[in-house]
C-alpha cells in the first residue's frame, strides 16, 4: 500500500471540486421526481461522476482516496449547515468499504472501482433511506391522530421505507456500477497510453 | 443590536445534531423547540431579517399545512410542506452560517475540533475551486461550438464525453501547479497548523450548546 | 565574503524517469543581488528552479548531487518546508497560487501553515501592509482586485514568512508589456529593501538596467556573467534587453517595408466586417474590416476589451450595438489550450477538424510533432499544445482565425517557430492575433490595431514609417501601468 502523498491529496480535493459539481447538477435534475428521486439523488450523481472515479483510481490510485474525498464532501456540506449525523456516519463507512476494496492494489480492475463507487454511493443514500425509517415511525402516530389516513400514512411511507429501501438501494448501486463502466468507456481511450 | 458572538462550530453542530433528532423525539415536540431556539438565537445576534423570514415561511407554511389537514387533504403535497415546517429552522441557521462567515472562518472552526491538516487544505483547495470549475465548464462549452462539436442532448453521451474529459486532464494538470504553489507555502509543515480566524470557545458558547441540549432532552421526556 | 546568501556547488540533478539533468553547477549569490536564470527551453532552466525552491527533490523524483548552501546550511538537505522559511516563490500561472477568495486570508495562509499564533500573524500583516503597500487591499474578495493589486498581493504572500530571497518562475508568461515593465519597478523596489531576487524567465526586457547578474542556462550547465553588460557581449541573443532595438520586420527580421510598398493592387477579400459595434461598456463604437492574406495584430493593455472583440466575432456574445458580419464561423484560438483539447491523442485531435490522415501527418510532422502523434494532448508541454493548435488553425477550412496570445510563456526559438506557421496561414485565411508580443508582432503583422479604453485608437499597416506609432502604443501602455500603480 502506497501513502498518499501532497500531490495525491491535491488531486483527490481538485476531483472532489469536480465531483461537488456534478453532484449538484444531479440534484437539481432529482428535484423533478419528487421522493423517490431523492431517495436516489446519489444514483444519479454516481451514474454521472463514474468517470471522476476511474480517472481518480488510475490517477491516484492510493489507499485513502475515497475516504479523503468523501471526508471533503462532508466537511463542505457540514460548514454550509447542510450535514447531518446518520448520513455522515453511513457516507464515511461507505468510504472506506470502498478504500478497501478498490485502492489496495495498483490499477485495480474496473469491475473493483465499480463495486467501490457503488458501496460509496450505497453510504450517501442510505444517509437519508435508513433515518426517514425512524422518521416516518415517528411521524405516523402523531399524524394518525390528527385525522390522517393509516393507508395513506402507509403509501407515503412506502417511498422510502421497507422494500422501496431495498429497491433505492439497488437502483443506487447499479446505477453507480454503470456510471463506472460508463467512465472506463469514455475514458478508456484517454488512459490507454499509461495503461500498457 | 448584537447580544452575541456565535462561534461558527456551533451552528455547525447544532446543525449536524438537529435533524437526526427527528429519529428519536417526536416531531410534535422538536419541531417547536428547534423554532423556538433558532429565533432566539437569531434575536441575541441580531439578525432580525432572517428572524422575520423564518417566522414568515413557519408562518404561512403552518398555516397552509394546518388548513389542508383541517380539510382532510394528505398527500404528497402536504408532507412536502411538513418536511419544510420540520427543517426550516436549520436552514435559516445554514444561510446565517453562509452569509456570516467566510470559508477560511468557518474552516478554521473545524480545526478547533482537531481534524487532521490534510483534509482541512485539501477542503480550502475544493471550495476554492468549485466556481472555479463551474466558470471554465462554461470555457468548454464555448469551445466545443467554436470547434463545431455542439453540446446536444440529442448525443448525451457524446456531449457528456467532450464535457468532462477536458475538465479531468485540466484536473491533472492542475494538480501540479497547485502543489508547487501550496509546497511553498508549507502546506505540508509538520506540526499543528495554527488559524487566524479561530474564535476561543467562550462561555456564552458553552451556554448556548447546554440549552440545545437541554431541550432536546426534554423531547425524550416529553 | 559573507555576504552570500546561497552557493551552490557542483549542484546537479538526474532526473529518475529521463536521461536529461544539470551538471556540475557552481555559482554565488549575493545579498540584494537581481540574479537572471535564463536560457532556452529544455536547457535546464527550470531543472536548476526547482531545485533552488526545493520542488527538487520533494516532488520530483531523482538523485541530486552537490550543495546547495545557505551559510553554512546545506539547502539539499533540508526538507522543504523547511527551505520555504528561507525563500519565497512565485509561479508563472496567478491562477493557481492563490487559496482562498479573501486577501487577508491568503495572507495569513502560509503563516496558518507554520502555526504562527494569531499575534504574530497581525503583527506580520501590518509589516507586509507598510512594505508593500497593501493599504486598503486587505480584507478584500480577490477578484475583485486589478491585476497590479494581484501581483501585489501574491508578492506580499510569497514572502509572508519573512523570507529575504525571492523566486519567480517565468513571471512574465501572463503579463502584458505595461504590466511586465511594472514589474521590472517592483523588482528594482525589493532590491532596495535588500532583498535577494531570482527570476527565471526567457524574456528579460522588464530587468534591463536592474540585473546584477545572469545565469544562463546550457544543456544542463550554467554559465556565470557577473553583470548585464558581460552578458550583452557573450553573444547570446540579448536584443530582448531593448525590444525597441528590434530591426526590420517579417520572419527573417530581414523584411524592410517602406509605406504604400505592401498596398496590393488586386482587390482584396473581405471575411470579416465590424461595423459601430459597443458590448456594455467594455468595447465601443469599434470598426474595422478584416481581409484574406493579411495578419492583423490586435494589441492593447490588458482588460482593455481585446477578448471580448474575439468572443463578439465569433458570436460567443452578442453586441449590445452595431453589426458584425463574418464569412463563416472564425476559428478561435483561446489563449488558455487546456479548455480546447477533446481528443484522445495529438493525432485524433487534428484529425477531429479534418478527416483527413494524410494532411493530419503532415501537418504533423511539419509542426515537429511526429513523434508526439500518438500523446495524450494534456500530456504535451506548453509549446507542444501550442503548435498543436496551430495545427487545427492549418487543418480548418475557416476564412478567419483568431489567436489569443499564442506565445504566452514561449522562448524566443518557439515563438519564431509559431510566427512561422502563423505566416504560413495567410495564403488561405485571415488571422487577426491579439498579442503583447513586441518581438512577435514585428516577426508576422502587416496591419495593427491598437485598442484603447474599448475604442480602436490606431490602425494601420505596419511598416518603417509606421514603426514610431507602435513603439508609442507600447510606451503608452508601459505609462498606463505606471499611472495606475501610482
Amino acid at each position: 500500500m502506497k501513502k498518499m502523498k501532497t500531490k495525491n491529496v491535491v488531486m483527490v480535493a481538485l476531483l472532489s471540486a469536480l465531483y461537488l459539481i456534478v453532484y449538484m447538477l444531479s440534484g437539481a435534475l432529482v428535484a423533478l421526481f419528487g421522493a423517490f428521486g431523492h431517495a436516489i439523488s446519489p444514483g444519479l450523481c454516481a451514474l454521472l461522476s463514474g468517470s471522476i472515479f476511474v480517472f481518480m483510481s488510475r490517477k491516484v490510485g492510493k489507499f485513502g482516496q475515497f475516504t479523503i474525498m468523501t471526508a471533503i464532501l462532508m466537511i463542505i456540506f457540514s460548514i454550509m449547515g447542510a450535514g447531518y449525523l446518520p448520513w455522515i456516519i453511513t457516507s464515511m463507512v461507505g468510504a472506506i468499504i470502498a478504500d478497501l476494496i478498490a485502492s489496495r492494489g495498483n490499477k485495480p480492475a474496473i469491475w473493483k472501482v465499480a463495486i467501490a463507487s457503488g458501496i460509496l454511493h450505497i453510504g450517501q443514500a442510505w444517509g437519508s433511506i435508513v433515518p426517514s425509517w425512524f422518521f416516518v415511525e415517528s411521524y405516523k402516530q402523531e399524524w394518525i391522530e390528527r385525522g390522517m389516513e393509516a393507508a395513506d400514512m402507509e403509501e407515503k411511507a412506502a417511498a422510502t421505507q421497507g422494500m422501496m429501501g431495498v429497491l433505492a438501494t439497488a437502483v443506487v448501486f447499479v446505477l453507480a456500477f454503470a456510471g463506472v463502466y460508463l467512465g472506463w468507456l469514455i475514458l478508456k481511450k484517454h488512459l490507454s497510453k499509461s495503461e500498457d | 443590536m448584537k447580544f452575541l458572538e456565535v462561534n461558527p462550530i456551533v451552528l455547525v453542530l447544532i446543525n449536524i445534531v438537529s435533524p437526526t433528532m427527528y429519529i428519536f423525539t417526536k416531531a410534535s415536540y422538536l419541531q417547536f423547540f428547534l423554532l423556538g431556539f433558532a429565533a432566539c438565537l437569531l434575536i441575541l445576534m441580531g439578525s432580525f431579517k432572517r428572524l422575520f423570514v423564518l417566522l414568515g415561511i413557519y408562518g404561512v407554511v403552518y398555516a397552509i399545512f394546518e388548513t389542508s389537514t383541517g380539510l382532510g387533504v394528505f398527500n404528497s403535497w402536504t408532507s412536502y410542506l411538513v418536511v419544510i415546517i420540520e427543517f426550516v429552522p436549520c436552514l435559516v441557521l445554514a444561510s446565517l452560517l453562509i452569509s456570516k462567515y467566510s470559508s477560511s472562518q468557518l474552516l478554521s472552526a473545524l480545526e478547533g475540533v482537531h481534524l487532521p491538516r490534510t483534509v482541512v487544505i485539501a477542503a480550502t483547495i475544493t471550495i476554492k475551486y468549485i466556481p472555479a470549475f463551474r466558470r471554465e465548464f462554461g470555457y468548454i462549452k464555448e469551445s466545443m461550438r467554436l470547434r463545431g462539436i455542439p453540446f446536444t442532448i440529442r448525443r448525451p453521451l457524446r456531449s457528456f464525453k467532450f464535457f468532462i474529459v477536458p475538465q479531468l486532464f485540466r484536473c491533472a494538470s492542475l494538480t501540479e501547479e497547485v502543489t508547487a504553489a501550496g509546497l511553498v507555502k508549507g502546506i505540508n509543515a509538520p506540526g499543528r497548523r495554527s488559524s487566524y480566524y479561530s474564535q476561543r470557545f467562550r462561555v456564552s458558547d458553552a451556554l448556548v450548546l447546554a440549552v440545545f441540549a437541554g431541550g432536546l432532552a426534554a423531547g425524550f421526556v416529553i | 565574503m559573507s555576504d552570500t546568501v546561497l552557493e551552490a556547488r557542483e549542484l546537479g540533478f538526474c532526473y529518475s524517469e529521463s536521461e536529461e539533468g544539470i551538471k556540475n553547477n557552481s555559482f554565488k549569490i549575493r545579498k540584494g543581488e537581481v540574479v537572471l536564470l535564463t536560457g532556452d527551453s529544455g536547457s535546464g532552466k527550470t531543472t536548476l528552479l526547482k531545485c533552488l525552491n526545493g520542488l527538487i527533490p520533494s516532488v520530483t523524483e531523482g538523485e541530486i548531487t552537490g550543495q546547495l548552501l545557505v551559510g553554512d546550511k546545506d539547502l539539499c538537505e533540508m526538507k522543504m518546508f523547511e527551505k520555504n522559511r528561507f525563500m519565497g516563490s512565485v509561479f508563472q500561472n496567478p491562477r493557481t497560487q492563490f487559496f482562498t477568495e479573501n486577501t487577508t486570508s491568503e495572507l495569513v495562509f502560509p503563516m496558518e501553515n507554520y502555526g504562527m499564533t494569531k499575534a504574530d500573524m497581525d503583527k506580520r500583516i501590518g509589516e507586509l501592509r507598510e512594505e508593500f503597500g497593501l493599504d486598503g487591499l486587505l480584507d478584500r474578495n480577490i477578484h475583485t482586485l486589478s491585476s497590479g493589486e494581484r501581483q501585489k498581493v501574491a508578492l506580499a504572500c510569497a514572502l509572508a514568512l519573512g523570507q529575504k530571497l525571492l523566486l519567480f518562475d517565468e513571471p512574465s508568461a501572463n503579463l502584458d508589456y505595461g504590466s511586465a515593465m511594472r514589474l521590472g519597478r517592483i523588482i528594482k523596489g525589493l532590491k532596495e529593501k535588500g532583498i535577494t531576487v531570482i527570476v527565471a524567465d526567457h524574456r528579460f526586457y522588464y530587468l534591463s538596467g536592474i540585473t546584477d547578474k545572469v545565469l544562463l542556462m546550457n544543456d544542463g550547465s550554467v554559465t556565470c556573467y557577473e553583470s548585464e553588460e558581460e552578458f550583452k557581449n557573450s553573444g547570446y541573443d540579448t536584443r530582448s534587453f531593448d525590444l525597441f532595438s528590434i530591426k526590420g520586420f517579417g520572419i527573417s527580421g530581414k523584411e524592410e517595408r517602406k509605406s504604400g510598398e505592401n498596398k496590393r493592387t488586386t482587390p482584396r477579400e473581405c471575411v470579416g466586417k465590424i461595423t459601430d459595434v459597443s458590448y456594455k461598456n467594455i468595447v465601443s463604437d469599434v470598426s474595422f474590416e478584416l481581409y484574406k492574406g493579411e495578419v492583423a495584430a490586435l494589441i492593447g493593455s490588458n482588460g482593455v476589451g481585446k477578448t471580448t472583440l474575439a468572443r463578439l466575432m465569433c458570436g460567443s456574445i452578442r453586441p449590445t450595438k452595431g453589426k458584425i458580419k463574418t464569412s463563416g464561423m472564425p476559428f478561435y484560438i483561446m489563449q488558455d489550450p487546456d479548455y480546447q483539447l477533446f481528443g484522445t491523442s495529438a493525432e485524433n485531435e487534428l484529425m477531429m477538424v479534418k478527416k483527413d490522415a494524410d494532411e493530419v501527418r503532415t501537418v504533423l510532422e511539419s509542426l515537429g510533432l511526429k513523434d508526439k502523434r500518438k500523446a495524450h494532448p494534456f500530456d504535451l508541454s506548453g509549446g507542444q499544445k501550442q503548435r498543436l493548435q496551430i495545427g487545427m488553425a492549418v487543418l480548418c477550412d475557416r476564412d478567419l482565425i483568431i489567436f489569443d496570445e499564442p506565445t504566452s510563456g514561449l522562448d524566443s526559438k518557439s515563438m519564431e517557430k509559431v510566427a512561422t506557421r502563423i505566416n504560413g496561414l495567410r495564403n488561405k485565411s485571415s488571422v487577426l492575433v491579439i498579442s503583447h508580443d513586441y518581438e512577435f508582432i514585428r516577426r508576422v503583422a502587416d496591419r495593427v490595431i491598437y485598442l484603447e479604453e474599448g475604442r480602436v485608437k490606431d490602425d494601420y499597416e505596419l511598416s518603417e514609417d509606421t514603426l514610431d506609432r507602435l513603439n508609442g502604443a507600447f510606451r503608452e501602455m508601459e505609462m498606463k501601468q505606471t499611472c495606475e500603480t501610482a
